[in-house]
Parts: structure tokens; C-alpha cells; sequence
């Protein structure tokens, strides 16, 4: 009995629509492992692999491809190693890259039958959703953290898009927070690692994700104050081969720093002053402390001469390292780098201390610093056999018995299913049309872009902007610089969208105008954003026109921005948003999933009867929020029309 | 034990496992790597649900299986490769699955479930097995599972065409962490003297003017929400005759009253920690209640008068009952966690605050561990063989704990059938959404037990005879319904998944041999951490409709 015996007694006729499949798999973390397995083992003719992760120690407990030998190896490059051996008839291509990488463009998307996300952040799976809805290839998107997980189908125009439903993004918080009334735990641990690590051993970072600049317009002059600070700091690196280092540091920001603080008198008259620390004081009560041994326990929460002998000993540590470094190198923060977690660890709680505010163990600051998402291999497993039962279901073309899966910790029900959303007609990546035309980028100019494509051939007469990645190229009423910059100069790479926004008011439209369809009535509406991919052909004169589209009009405006609740991490004290919490899915930022059941939230309506089959029992009146909803069932059962012939030859 | 070496230093192992730590925490670790579990049936859901608790590192497993390896094998399964053709595929497997983490010992024995019932019936009794639990893999025979005692816990699993079914059997299971998704407990209706003196004392001068002598805004809007809740509830008791507010209407009337001393001539227009205070309304103004989980423990015989054999769990939970009880305790009341949410709040308020329920916490766990010391010693055990951080952290969790009484596989498979079972079962049928129900699934896998029972080989296995196969396998669903007196006959639903069950010929789907390795692995180490609630008993999936169902059979 051959290999594929099984798979096709009850594939039935897909078994080969599979085997000729191509189909691509970004990440090769937790749920790709178990993903590339399922996919080589139910016979996918070709699969690539893009990941730009190496192999860590702690992914060991679930990245089953992996193995110790493997630490520090490219995820991409072993998993196709270590599951080739398991099917001789899949073909496996894999690559150490980033998948926003230029050479992963639109038409190469475009080679794929399905795409699937097994990523662990945001961005990726943003960059990916939209890369597939241009090429418009399916995409099967999955995420999990702890016991949770999620898998969405999505296919343009069909379904919900990624980013249909907004995303939590990650948090930040403003810079006087941090810098100078930090009133939790993560004030002073995001202070540690993005502001002191940084400047001392790190690259001075002006901006950080986690710094929110825009929120300190109160008070100018506190900000300048900081800057200062900021380049004070900068100046103690030079004092790294002293024996005295941790003493500069530590009297610089524990003393110092803090004493001109309390000289704010405004700042603290309904505050709690922070108290300086001095440095003979501190450092005589650790005497007899051992940081190294000390920075091993890590789930006690240490007290002032323990946090100061960890700071005191750590810091020595990476001054050395950095001692040892070439010129012009220097370290980054990473959580599983004990020198400079432990840094962080004792620097965070000292501020702690003597801000007054709680202090945490090392494992719980590990977990906020570096924002940990804790992960199973059972939870992965389940996730990637749900990514391969939908892909089934989109390979047949039979989108309408796909399912939006979420996986929870409750036992009534493992699983819960729901349709697919249609799409969301305000989304931004999603509710758009798209042309494709082709540029010499070293002669187009993006004035050419503006009169041959966006006003003579898809026929904009009034008011438009042009945007790129969030910024703005173009608006005809008010910024024409760049009209005669050619696309290069403007940062044109290889593939670049752009984004026409009809800039027509659409207030005094008549709701009916919207119906209509025939391109005059176009000229009476608004219409949708259009997204212009453009990509650089040195033989095209200058650019080429599209082929004619008929642009669809915009929805009305949206009165109320569409309820989402995304609150459930975020909480509130003093005067900084942030999330103190521990709990497994409450987790400060946003990595491995970006949402997952208990982010995301919403009502969904049973299909009207009109939209509905002809023998379709509906379930009436109920709308569940994140529960179950029922498919169209047909009266005939679904197992064998869904599964084909059987076919045993 | 697992995480930490004697002198507290985390090893490498430490952070092999970071991530699931966090899930369970050392506890939950030590306790994984203590089980040995025996696996009958190296089939390649088998090796899946192995995979996903071998990466964890449980301590030890064992794989019974009398096959030889196939070529078919390889199709499906994850563990075998061309090398292992012909050779034992228990051994093979062992030694694959062992490969993926060196912290776990693997063994293996060519033999199986049916033979070794009768042969080695020392393997079997709680008093003398090596395996903590046991996971068996269809095809398995009714009379064989039957033999199991219910004292070890036991996975039962089909995987079939497109179906699983997971049977969990086990003795009590008693849960502390059960991880709900907030301890937090206000107590705004039962508040305790020294709660009420703070909220009194830091709410003074919250309804006037700075220029009044009052609070300035920055104050103002600085009140902790919950010092704002019990103040204005105080207010409230007054105006009516010492009652809270106690349904919708007057819980919104309420609201109104808050909401109108909030300040509006702030930046913002509003204040948050009132808008926090509003929000908590409905979830938080109650009495303290106990949940009807953890009234069934407090009910059960082993709680109302403990033995001297029992586990720490029901000496503890008398101590609660104890604490419940008494006057000068709990008053009625289970308690306090001492969990506190976030809020809008200056930092040094926000933490008296919290030390406030931490405090009353610590309280009630004292009280708590002092009447298990005492019952200890009534029943002639070491009174220090509790401690108070075992204590802790069931008073975090009092309101949240769970006991799962599992009921026998006996009773799913007696004759006469059991009231229980036949009810379910028919309940299901009877239900609205019986057409799509899995209730058909779970019929048709029996079925298929019974078949395979009687006549020792999958049906479908052989391409002719398939629709004699169908027959046979139909009116094993039928007898099954008419032991339940169900009088609807087959449904079509049933009749397709007996087709469905038919064509897959006993063959596996990887796919859902990979699902169903999460899904029962999951299941196993909930059983054995001891942590988070796991199902009751009986857990269905449909790879087709993606969907999944409990039932207590």
C-alpha cells in the first residue's frame, strides 16, 4: 500500500488539486513547525518557507524541528532540512529572509495558490495580508498565545481582510512619564531598558516605540531638561574602563537626576517626591551581597542592597563586553541575555524603590521588558491542523463553508467556529481598487503619475491626494513640491503603492448616487481610495497606462467609527496608560498574536434569509458576540458532497 | 525537582521551558515531569498526542504496540521513517519520539492492550502500575476498556475519517488554580470596618470645591474608583433606608447619582476614575456570593468531615467551611482572594488600597490555615503539613475551585442502560440543532467500537464487502439507540458519518491525527499540572465543520 493511501481514501478528488498545489508558509516558529508537517504530510506538491528568525533555546518546548544542535541556526533553512526527510515527493524551498524584502513582491505572491501566516507580530501580518490582497492569493492567517489561538481565512473582496477589524497597537507611553513621574512597575522597567541601557550601553535611541514624544507639549522645559540628562548619560560611557563606573551611573540617575527633579516643586505637590539614594549608603548595606549569585533568583522579588549588588555586579559584567567590543559596536537589550536583563531587573526596581512604586522579580520583568508571550506546543498543533481543515475548504473554492476558528481556555466548547465577515467596506487595505502599471523610476516623474495615470486614464477631475506608506507625495490643493521629482528621487524602490485618495466632500451626495453604477454617476460620487502599484521597468519610456477600471464608489461616511473593544490589557493610574497585570493574556504589547478572542470582539448578524440557500433552517433573532454561528446547511448532508467521490483506485 | 536546583539557580532547563512556565508555573513543571504515561496504539495520532507532551518534558513514557511498520505508516505518520519499515513500531516510534528532547526517558513493549490485560494485570492496578496515566488509541475493544480502573486517569481516543473523540476517565479531580480570568473581588456590598474608616477618610471633602475646603481637581480625579463606589453608597444607604441598590433599575439610578458629582470643567470634559467607577456598576455592586462551583465542593462529604487519608485539598476546603461558618470569621462569606484591578489613581493611594485587600486576604488565610491545623491534629496528623503558602493560594482561588466527579466508563456502556447516559444522549437528538449536532459522531465511533469489538478488523478495511460493512455498522447504531429506547430510528446524519467511518477503512488523516495530538495532549496536562478546568468528560471534534462539542456521558 503506498504512502498516500490514506490521505486520498479520504481527500477524495482534492488529493490532487493539493499535490499540484504551490502554496507559501511565512514564520517557522511554534505554529510553523507544526503547519509544514501537516502540510508535507497531507502531500502539497511545493511549499516555501520565508522566515529571518534563528533557532533559540526556549522555542526547544514546541519547534519540534529543532534541536539543540541547531541553536543559532536560520528556523527557515533547518525545517526544510529536518522535514524534507519525511515526504520524498514535496518540493521544499526555504529562505532565510524577511519577507518585506523587495524580491517578495506582488507578482512573486502571485505564484502561490494559498499563502499561510504562522508569524509572531503585527507588522509582518499586515505587510503580508496586503501583499496577498494585491496579488489576490488566499491567505490563511493564525495566530496563538498561551491556550489561546485563532485562524482566519481570508480572500479579498470575500471576506474580512486582516485589518478589517482595527489591532491594539503597541503600547507607549508619554516621555515624562517615564522619564520623571513614573507611577508603576513598567514606567521604571521601560525606563531601564529604552532609556538607560540605551544611552549607556545600547544605541541612544531619540525615538523609542515605547516613547511617545507627542504627549509632552505640557512642559517644554522639562523636556529640555531631559535632553540634557539624556547627554549627561551619553557622557558617563566614557568612564567604562574606570573601576568606579557603576558608582558614576548609579550617582548620576539614583541621585543627581533625581535631586533636580525634586527641585520641580510643581511636580510634586500632589505626588509622591522620590527619594535620591545615596551611593555610600547603598553600597555599604550590599557589602556582603553577592550580585551574581543573587541574579539567579529570579522569582523572589530583591530588596534594596540585593537590587544594588544585581545593578553593581551586572554592570560590571557588560562593561567588560562592552570593553571587549570593535569600535563602534555596541549592545541591545535582549530578554534572553542575562547581563543585560539583569541590568534592567536592578536599575527598574531601584528607580522602583525609591519612586516608592512596587518592585518585581526578574521573571516578571523578563516577561514586561521583553514582552513574552507564553507558548505550548499543544495550542500550536491545534492551531496549524485548523490553518490545513481551511485550507481544504479554500482549495475546493468552497469559501462559504470556511470558518473564523478561535480556540479558549473554557471547556464547554474547545473550539468555536464562525462564517467568515464579509469585508469591512471602510477598511483601508481592503476597500480599495487596485491598478498595477509599470515605471522607469529613474525618469517618470511623479507629476507624470498625476497627469497620465491618475487624471487621464482612471479620469479624477477633482480634488485628490496621494500618499506613500503614511506620506503624503501629493495633495492638488495644497503640496505640489514633488510634481517634478522623479519617482526615484521620492524613494522609489523596485515596487512601491501608492494611494489616490478622492479628496470630494462627500456630505451633499445624494445616498442614491451611491447605487448607481454607470461611470457618469462615478463622477457625482466619491470614491474609493485607489491603490496604484507601480513598479520600475528601465525599458518603459517613461510610464503605462492601466487598463480601464471602473472605480466603485465609497460608502457613506461612517458616523461612529465601528465598536471594537480592544481594553481588555489596558488599564489606568496615574498618568500614563499601561497594564500591570500578569496574566497570561494580558500581556503589555502585542507579539506572537495580535489578537486573539479576547481582543477582538463583536456582534455578528445572521445572514438575512435573502443571502441565505433555499433550504437553509436559520437560526432567528440570534446574534451572538464571539460565539457560534451557523453555516447555510443544505438539507443534504454535507459530509459527502464536501468530501467528493469516493475515489479508491 | 525540575526548575530549580537546590541553591536556586535557574538551569538551562529553566529556559528551555520559559514559555510554558509561564502557563504553570514550577508546580505545574514538577508535576509533568513526574507522570509516566503509557501510550496503547503507535498509530500516528498516538505519536502525536506523545509529541506534544514529550517536547513539555513529562518524566517517562512507555509505548505499547504489537504492529510492524508499513509503508502506509510513513503517509501519516511523523514519527517513522523509511528505515523503520518492517521493524517494531513501538520500538521505532520510542526511539523517534525519545530523539525530540533528551530531558525525557522513553520505552516501549511489543504487546498489546487486550494481551497484556490478562498477561501482566499488575500494569493495571493503581497499587502497582508504573504508568500515572493512560492514553489508549483506537481500535481499542469495549470489554478491554471496560477492565481499566478508574482509578488511574485514562485517555480514550478515536481519531477516524475526519472525527475525534476523546473519552476522559479519572478519579476526582480536585483544582486550585483554575485560572480564571480575574480574582478580583471588591466586596462593595460587604465591606469590612477598616475598608469603610479608608474610604470614609480619603473621601472627605470629594463633594466640595477646592475653594470650599475640598478636593482640587487633581485630587478629585484621583480617587481611587473603588473609594468612589463606596463612598457615594454610603450616600445612597442613607437616602433609602439603609438598602443598596439592588436591581437594574436602581444600580442605573445609581449610576446617574455618580456620574452627576463627577467634574466636568476638567480638561477632557471628564474624569476617568469616575467614568472607571460607572463601568464597574453592574459587574461589581452585589453581595459577595459564593459561585455554585465552589459551593459544591463546600458540599461535598469529604469537605463536611475529612479523614485522615485524604489529600490536603479536603482538609483545606474544611477549613474554608470552617472559616464560611463561623461567625468571627467569614461570617458567611468565603475568603477574600486579595486580587485588586488597576485603576485610575496616584500610585501611593492606588498601593494602601491594594495592601488594604492584601491585608484582609492575609487575614482570612491565617484564619483558614489555623482550622486546617486544628483538623489535622484531630485527625492525628502533622498540623505542619500544611503551610501557609499552600493555604494562600486556595484562599486566592476559594471562589474559583472546582471538582470534577467523572463519571465511570462503566455506566456509558451498562445494561440496562444508565438513566444519566441515555438522557444525554437523547436530550442531544431531541436538541433544535440535532441536525448538526456531534452526537451523530459520537454514534457512529461507537458503532465503530462495537464492530471492531465483534469482529476484531476495521471496517471498510477491504474493498469489497464495503457495503456489507455499512449495513453492519448501521445496525450496530441501531441496537446502540434501542438500549437507550430511542424510538427515531437511524438519523441521515448518523447513516453518512457510519459511510464516512466506512471509507476511511480505519485510516487516519495526518491532520487530524495532528489536531487531535493538541487537542488530547492539551486535555492531559491539564490532567496532570492540575491546573486549568479540563473537560467533562467527553470531548468531540468534526474536521469537517471545524467545530467541537462536551458531552458527560
Amino acid at each position: 500500500m503506498p504512502r498516500d493511501t490514506r490521505v486520498r481514501k479520504s481527500l477524495g478528488t482534492l488529493h490532487t488539486r493539493i499535490k499540484e498545489s504551490r502554496v507559501l508558509m511565512v514564520g517557522a516558529g511554534g505554529i510553523g513547525c507544526e503547519l509544514l508537517k501537516n502540510l508535507v504530510l497531507t502531500g502539497f506538491g511545493e511549499i516555501h518557507i520565508v522566515d529571518l528568525d534563528t533557532i533559540d533555546l526556549s522555542n526547544l518546548n514546541r519547534q519540534f524541528l529543532f534541536g539543540m544542535q541547531h541553536i543559532k541556526k536560520p528556523k527557515a533553512i533547518v525545517a526544510k532540512e529536518t522535514a524534507g526527510k519525511f515526504n520524498p515527493n514535496v518540493k521544499l524551498f526555504a529562505e532565510h529572509a524577511n519577507i518585506k524584502d523587495a524580491k517578495f513582491n506582488v507578482k512573486w505572491f502571485k505564484s502561490f495558490n494559498l499563502v499561510f501566516n504562522a508569524l509572531d507580530n503585527l507588522d509582518a501580518r499586515r505587510h503580508v495580508n496586503r501583499m496577498c490582497l494585491a496579488a489576490d492569493v488566499p491567505l490563511i492567517e493564525s495566530g496563538t498565545t498561551g491556550y489561546y489561538g485563532q485562524v482566519q481565512v481570508i480572500k479579498g473582496g470575500e471576506t474580512e481582510c486582516y485589518d478589517c477589524v482595527p489591532k491594539p497597537v503597541p503600547k507607549s507611553f508619554p516621555v515624562c512619564t517615564i522619564r520623571s513621574t513614573p507611577s508603576q512597575p513598567i514606567h521604571c522597567i521601560v525606563w531601564a531598558k529604552s532609556y538607560l541601557f540605551a544611552e549607556v550601553f545600547g544605541t541612544s535611541q531619540e525615538s523609542s516605540p515605547e516613547l511617545d514624544p507627542s504627549e509632552n507639549s505640557e512642559n517644554a522645559q522639562e523636556i529640555a531638561n531631559l535632553k540634557r540628562e539624556a547627554e549627561e548619560l551619553k557622557n558617563i560611557r566614557e568612564k567604562i574602563s574606570s573601576p568606579d563606573f557603576a558608582k558614576c551611573i548609579f550617582e548620576k540617575v539614583f541621585t543627581r537626576d533625581i535631586e533636580r527633579l525634586l527641585s520641580m516643586e510643581d511636580m510634586w505637590k500632589t505626588r509622591t517626591p522620590p527619594k535620591p539614594m545615596d551611593y555610600t549608603t547603598v553600597s555599604s548595606s550590599a557589602a556582603h551581597v553577592s550580585g551574581s549569585y543573587l541574579a539567579k533568583d529570579d522569582q523572589r522579588k530583591w530588596n534594596l542592597a540585593e537590587n544594588f549588588a544585581v545593578f553593581a555586579d551586572s554592570t560590571k559584567r557588560l562593561a567588560k563586553r562592552m570593553l571587549a567590543l570593535a569600535d563602534g559596536e555596541v549592545l541591545s537589550f535582549d530578554k534572553d541575555d542575562e547581563d543585560t536583563l539583569d541590568f534592567v531587573a536592578a536599575a527598574a526596581n531601584l528607580r522602583s524603590i525609591l519612586f516608592e512604586i512596587e518592585s518585581k522579580s526578574k521573571f516578571d520583568i523578563k516577561q514586561m521588558a521583553g514582552n513574552i508571550i507564553p507558548a505550548i506546543a499543544t495550542t500550536n498543533a491545534i492551531t496549524a491542523g485548523l490553518c490545513v481543515l481551511q485550507a481544504f475548504k479554500v482549495m475546493r473554492n468552497d469559501l462559504k463553508n470556511a470558518k473564523m476558528v478561535f480556540l479558549n481556555k473554557s471547556t464547554e466548547r474547545v473550539i468555536t467556529a464562525q462564517n467568515p465577515a464579509p469585508p469591512n467596506k471602510y477598511c483601508e487595505e481592503c476597500g480599495v481598487d487596485r491598478v498595477a502599471v509599470e515605471a522607469n523610476v529613474e525618469k517618470a516623474t511623479l507629476g507624470d503619475v498625476v497627469k497620465k495615470v491618475v487624471r487621464e486614464r482612471l479620469g479624477y477631475k477633482g480634488d485628490i491626494s496621494i500618499t506613500t506608506k503614511g506620506r503624503t507625495l501629493y495633495d492638488s490643493i495644497d503640496f505640489d513640491d514633488d510634481v517634478d521629482s522623479t519617482l526615484k528621487e521620492l524613494g522609489f524602490a523596485e515596487e512601491t503603492f501608492i494611494t489616490v485618495v478622492d479628496e470630494k466632500d462627500d456630505d451633499e451626495e445624494d445616498k442614491e448616487d451611491q447605487e448607481m453604477k454607470d461611470a457618469d454617476a462615478q463622477e457625482k460620487g466619491k470614491r474609493v481610495n485607489v491603490v496604484i502599484a507601480i513598479s520600475h521597468n528601465p525599458e518603459v519610456d517613461l510610464i503605462t497606462t492601466p487598463p480601464p477600471i471602473k472605480i466603485r464608489l465609497a460608502p457613506p461616511k461612517l458616523v461612529e467609527p465601528e465598536p471594537t473593544t480592544s481594553t481588555s490589557a489596558t488599564a489606568t493610574n496615574g498618568n500614563g496608560k499601561h497594564t500591570i497585570d500578569l496574566d497570561v493574556e494580558e500581556v503589555t504589547e502585542i507579539s506572537e498574536v495580535s489578537e486573539g478572542p479576547s481582543f477582538k470582539k463583536r456582534k455578528i448578524e445572521v445572514l438575512g434569509e435573502d443571502k441565505v440557500g433555499p433550504n437553509k433552517m436559520s437560526k432567528k433573532d440570534s446574534s451572538a458576540e464571539g460565539d457560534e454561528t451557523v453555516a447555510p446547511l443544505n438539507d443534504t448532508v454535507v459530509v459527502l458532497e464536501d468530501e467528493g467521490v469516493i475515489t479508491i483506485d | 525537582m525540575a526548575c530549580t536546583t537546590p541553591n536556586g539557580a535557574p538551569s538551562s532547563k529553566e529556559k528551555k521551558y520559559d514559555r510554558q512556565l509561564r502557563l504553570w508555573g514550577a508546580n505545574g513543571q514538577n508535576k509533568l515531569e513526574a507522570a509516566h504515561i503509557a501510550l496503547f496504539g503507535a498509530s500516528a495520532t498516538g505519536c502525536e498526542i506523545l509529541k506534544n507532551l514529550v517536547l513539555p518534558s513529562v518524566g517517562k513514557f512507555t509505548i505499547i504496540d504489537d504492529k510492524i511498520v508499513t509503508e502506509a505508516d510513513l503517509g501519516t505518520n511523523f514519527f517513522l521513517d523509511e528505515e523503520s519499515v518492517g521493524k517494531s513500531r513501538a520500538e521505532r516510534t520510542a526511539a523517534l519520539l525519545e530523539e525530540l528532547n533528551p530531558d525525557v526517558k522513553g520505552a516501549f513493549m511489543n504487546d498489546s492492550l487486550s494481551n497484556l490485560l490478562s498477561s501482566k494485570p499488575e500494569l493495571f492496578k493503581p497499587s502497582t502500575s508504573p504508568f500515572t496515566h493512560i492514553i489508549v488509541v483506537s481500535p481499542f475493544s469495549t470489554p478491554d476498556i471496560l477492565q481499566l480502573s478508574p482509578e488511574i486517569p485514562t485517555f480514550l481516543v478515536h481519531s477516524l475519517g475526519w472525527s475525534i473523540v476523546l473519552r476522559i476517565m479519572a478519579p476526582t479531580r480536585c483544582i486550585v488554580e483554575t485560572h480564571p480570568d480575574s480574582l478580583a473581588d471588591l466586596r462593595l456590598f460587604n465591606p469590612w470596618e477598616e475598608l469603610t474608616a479608608l474610604a470614609v477618610e480619603k473621601t472627605k471633602g470629594l463633594d466640595k470645591r477646592a475653594s470650599e475646603g475640598g478636593m482640587d481637581n487633581y485630587e478629585h480625579g484621583h480617587v481611587p474608583y473603588v473609594l468612589l463606589l463606596l463612598k457615594y453608597l454610603d450616600d445612597w444607604k442613607a437616602e433609602h433606608n439603609g438598602q443598596y441598590p439592588s436591581n437594574y433599575k436602581e444600580k442605573n439610578e445609581f449610576k446617574a447619582m455618580l456620574l452627576d458629582k463627577m467634574r466636568t470643567d476638567v480638561p477632557g470634559g471628564s474624569e476617568e476614575n469616575y467614568e472607571e467607577a460607572a463601568a464597574a456598576i453592574m459587574k461589581n455592586l452585589k453581595q459577595a456570593d459564593i459561585s455554585s462551583d465552589a459551593k459544591e465542593v463546600l458540599e461535598d462529604p469529604r469537605c463536611i468531615n475529612p479523614t485522615a487519608d485524604l489529600e490536603n485539598f479536603w482538609i483545606i476546603t474544611n477549613a474554608v467551611r470552617q472559616f464560611r461558618d463561623s461567625p468571627a470569621q467569614g461570617a458567611g462569606l468565603l475568603p477574600l482572594s486579595g486580587g485588586f484591578p488597576d485603576m485610575k489613581a496616584e500610585s501611593k493611594s492606588y498601593v494602601e488600597l491594594q495592601n488594604m485587600y492584601r491585608t484582609r486576604a492575609q487575614r482570612d488565610a491565617a484564619l483558614v490555615l489555623e482550622n486546617a491545623q486544628a483538623t489535622l491534629s484531630k485527625l492525628g496528623r502533622d498540623p505542619e503539613s500544611i503551610t501557609l503558602e499552600e493555604v494562600s493560594l486556595f484562599t486566592k482561588h476559594s471562589n474559583f475551585i472546582r471538582r470534577i466527579n467523572y463519571r465511570p466508563l462503566t455506566c456509558e456502556y451498562s445494561l440496562p442502560c444508565d438513566d444519566h447516559h441515555r438522557r444525554t444522549v437523547i436530550d442531544a437528538l431531541n436538541n433544535w440543532d440535532t441536525e448538526e449536532s456531534l452526537i451523530h459522531d459520537y454514534i457512529a465511533i461507537r458503532a465503530f467500537q462495537e464492530y471492531y469489538s465483534t469482529i476484531g478488523r476495521f471496517p471498510g478495511a477491504e474493498d469489497k464487502g464495503l457495503k456489507k460493512d455499512q449495513e453492519m455498522l448501521e445496525a450496530f447504531a441501531g441496537d446502540y439507540l434501542k438500549t437507550l429506547d430511542y424510538i427515531g430510528g437511524l438519523a441521515d446524519r448518523t447513516k453518512n458519518l457510519v459511510q464516512e467511518v466506512v471509507r476511511a477503512g480505519g485510516s487516519e488523516l495526518h491532520v487530524i491525527a495532528s489536531f487531535a495530538g493538541g487537542m488530547v495532549a492539551q486535555e492531559i496536562v491539564k490532567v496532570i499540572t492540575q491546573q486549568y478546568i479540563p473537560v467533562n468528560n467527553t470531548v468531540i471534534f468534526d474536521g469537517i465543520q471545524s467545530k467541537t462539542a462536551v458531552f458527560e456521558f
